[in-house]
């Protein structure tokens, strides 16, 4: 039996010399990165995880806070009140998403009512990882992109809040806690935020008079999100809510994304392709014959939310129906972010996927096929760089 | 009014006649991504939205989608100008933060790649972009183009040719471009070496009457297929003829209207005072032409100024100040002369917007500060 130890490093390796290969055929590496998690899934039977468990989740929690704050560097909250219809089109979607994942669930699928509700909130948001290294990938610049980007930002965040609600629930139902619910997720929200902002304000204060070039502010700044996440972790708030407050909140206080915090450079490539391989490869892939019907089922629901929400309300945040669709398009890549809640919610004793195959079947389609949805929305709307230069 | 199509067939060279000395402004201006603070190819977007809004001016694509040009009219006074630049401005900021943009002035945008550039939609753009390949993306500069009124063609050419001395004025009173794809230049304007890899760049050629002009080298060049119009002379300053005016291109988009406005009304003072004196203008002026403009363009107000007449070697800041001086002069003094008269030498003796970006640069520390700092002069 090969060690996991030896196993991974080769597994990435290999993953990221197939990343570049395909990405000359115009395949965005998110997508071959996810494909190689899923086949690793489906033809290493040992569990990979064994021994090193914690450090991988510790890991991939990172990773996904670095992609977090980035996303919160360039979510700009300011565009909000100019055009409160974003707002109306960002809630439109996440709730209808929300709302036709759970009535698929509860009456197709014949879930409990609350097991319906987590299950849904998982597919609220778009992956953060895939709509930023797509974007970077294709250098892409436009309404569409910009549109994608603001969504996903608030969709994470509406999806975090769903989860985080109704994992508490079902905490509370089942383990008859003392503390009073609303006051436990209203405290871990403020929580986290606040923590985020203090460990914003302290990290602004320490780097300001140092004058450093901004790739060290990058490396300084991914420090201090690695750890934030692992103490919000530890304090049983919210990590993915802090990463992304702490994005917003460096950003308001005068901290600019420069190019070199766009992905945070070989460290951010590091993270983001263990992050999808890792995630991609805790999916269980047996499950594709239990719920293949189901799955499709809920990813084309999932699709038709997404696709539909934008490109109904496109003129009125100001961009053409064209790019309403594509926009939506470009906001199908999920499972990343599902993943990681998932992860978190085994922590809390909550396992809510593996008895779902379905879901499984969903965001594993979503994991190969989302972020070539999203780099085709980009190319078709004409926002990719172009290449003939 | 948004003006989307773009007349791009051989034009008459009639030189429509215009009211002595009035103004007309063009600045093209930065669209920029405000997650990104890097230029956004949503000109098309930004001009969908502002179609619906009750804006007085005219806003057009330009060559890349990052650009928009905005043009205001025609006054008289740069009093008036300014204030429907200033009303404009409030308009395009209110348009662009609803559309999630940023929108500023600035010579140069400081990081952006041109490769990332995309040509506008529109058949002369992409006529252009095939004529000159990557030169066409390279040119994602923003200037401001300044059109003064004159009543005849022969007086248009002898008041372009006059102004030759006055070019390093403007060059420096507008420099907004120290920073070009991601490095410090060390130039003032960068911009102006954009322009000059362009073939039909310079000055224009020595004609002092409309019909030389336009018998010996403007019917000509159109007929070698060289030029399909004059709009495909880039020279630092052009005759318009369709508007009847002269247009001062040599200037980068300050980083507020108000500069604009100034730089409007500084050369209408000018003009009016070379009518009022009718100076002789020889061609040999223009033998330490390129010497000047560089030094405008690389050191700003501090360059060396050699003047064409009298060889004397002065800074630029100077030349400008005696301008003032001279133009004070004048047998009619008006209370709107008077005023920009005092504004040009205030700028004349204060920081460049140039200046400005390097000290903020400096202090900042990053190119992505700077344009946050240009947004937010436009939009004050």
């Amino acid at each position: 039996m090969i060690s996991a130890m030896l196993v991974w490093p080769a597994v990435l390796l290999l993953t990221w010399i197939a990343g570049e290969y395909l990405e000359r055929l115009r395949v965005p590496r998110m997508a071959t990165y996810g494909a190689s998690g899923c086949l690793l899934s489906l033809f290493w039977n040992a569990d990979l995880s064994i021994g090193i468990d914690d450090g991988f989740a510790w890991l991939a929690d990172a990773a996904i806070g670095l992609v977090l704050c980035e996303l919160g560097f360039r979510f700009s909250p300011s565009w909000l009140p100019s055009n409160p219809w974003v707002i109306g089109l960002s809630l439109l979607e996440s709730m209808g998403t929300f709302l036709c994942v759970f009535l698929l669930c509860y009456s197709v699928g014949n879930e409990e009512l609350l097991r319906a509700a987590i299950l849904a909130s998982l597919c609220v948001a778009t992956s953060p990882v895939a709509i930023l290294r797509v974007t970077r990938q294709c250098q892409s610049s436009g309404p569409i992109t910009n549109l994608a980007l603001n969504l996903t930002a608030m969709n994470c965040i509406v999806g975090v809040l769903l989860f985080k609600g109704f994992t508490g629930v079902m905490i509370h139902s089942k383990q008859q806690v003392d503390w009073v619910y609303p006051g436990f997720m209203v405290t871990m929200v403020i929580g986290s935020v606040v923590a985020a902002v203090i460990a914003s304000i302290l990290l602004h204060w320490l780097l300001r008079p140092l004058r450093m070039p901004s790739e060290v502010r990058a490396f300084a700044i991914a420090l201090c999100v690695f750890l934030l996440t692992s103490c919000l972790h530890e304090w049983k708030l919210s990590p993915l809510v802090g990463a992304i407050s702490f994005g917003i909140a460096m950003r308001h206080i005068g901290e600019k994304m420069t190019g070199v915090h766009q992905d945070f450079g070989s460290l951010g490539r590091f993270l983001t392709l263990f992050l999808i391989v890792f995630t991609s490869s805790r999916l269980e892939f047996q499950a594709i014959r239990e719920g293949l019907a189901l799955g499709l089922l809920l990813g084309i629901g999932r699709l038709t939310v997404k696709v539909l929400c934008p490109w109904i309300l496109s003129n009125r945040v100001g961009i053409t129906s064209k790019q309403g669709f594509l926009a939506g398009v470009a906001l199908l890549p999920s499972s990343v972010f599902a993943i990681c809640l998932l992860e978190q919610s085994k922590l809390m004793g909550v396992d809510t996927i593996g008895s779902f195959p379905p879901l499984v079947v969903m965001l594993l389609v979503f994991e190969v096929l989302g972020p070539i949805g999203t780099s085709i929305a980009i190319t078709i709307g004409g926002e990719a760089a172009e290449q003939d230069t | 009014m948004i003006q989307t199509t773009l007349s791009d067939t051989a034009e008459a060279t009639a030189f429509a006649s215009s009211a002595p000395l009035s103004l007309g402004v063009e600045l093209e201006l930065q669209v920029i991504d405000m997650s990104d603070y890097d230029l956004s190819s949503s000109a098309a977007e930004l001009l969908r939205h502002l179609e619906r809004q009750a804006i007085p001016a005219t806003i057009s694509p330009e060559l890349t989608s990052s650009m928009i040009e905005v043009s205001v009219g025609i006054f008289d006074s740069w009093l008036e100008l300014s204030e429907r630049l200033n009303l404009v401005r409030d308009a395009l900021v209110r348009g662009a933060r609803w559309c999630n943009l940023g929108i500023c002035g600035g010579g140069a945008h400081p990081f952006q790649r041109w490769q990332q550039r995309r040509i506008f939609d529109h058949i002369r753009f992409k006529q252009l972009s095939a004529l000159y390949g990557y030169l066409a993306k390279q040119f994602t500069v923003f200037g401001q183009h300044i059109h003064v009124g004159c009543s005849d063609a022969d007086t248009a050419l002898w008041l372009l040719h006059s102004l030759n001395r006055y070019i390093p004025h403007f060059i420096a009173l507008s420099a907004s471009s120290p920073f070009f794809q991601g490095s410090t230049t060390s130039f003032h304007s960068s911009r102006l070496n954009s322009i000059s890899a362009f073939p039909l760049s310079g000055r224009a050629p020595f004609y002092l009457s409309w019909d030389d002009f336009d018998s010996q080298y403007f019917r000509p060049m159109l007929k070698t297929g060289v030029v399909k119009s004059m709009k495909d002379f880039y020279w630092d300053i052009r005759p318009k003829p369709e508007y009847g005016t002269i247009e001062l291109r040599v200037c980068d988009t300050p980083l507020s209207v108000d500069r604009a406005a100034m730089l409007a009304g500084y050369l209408q003072a000018i003009c009016m005072r070379l009518l009022e004196e009718r100076p002789a203008i020889e061609e040999k002026e223009y033998l330490v032409y390129s010497f000047n403009r560089f030094q405008a363009s690389r050191f700003g107000m501090n360059g060396t100024y050699i003047h064409p007449v009298t060889q004397e070697e002065t800074t630029i800041r100077q030349s400008i100040l005696n301008t003032i001086e001279w133009i004070a002069s004048t047998r009619s003094p008006k209370r709107d002369l008077l005023e920009v008269l005092l504004k040009t030498d205030a700028a004349a003796n204060s920081k460049s917007d140039s200046e400005r970006m390097m000290e903020h640069y400096v202090k900042a520390g990053t190119f992505e500060d700077v344009v946050q700092h240009c947004i937010d002069c436009f939009a004050e």
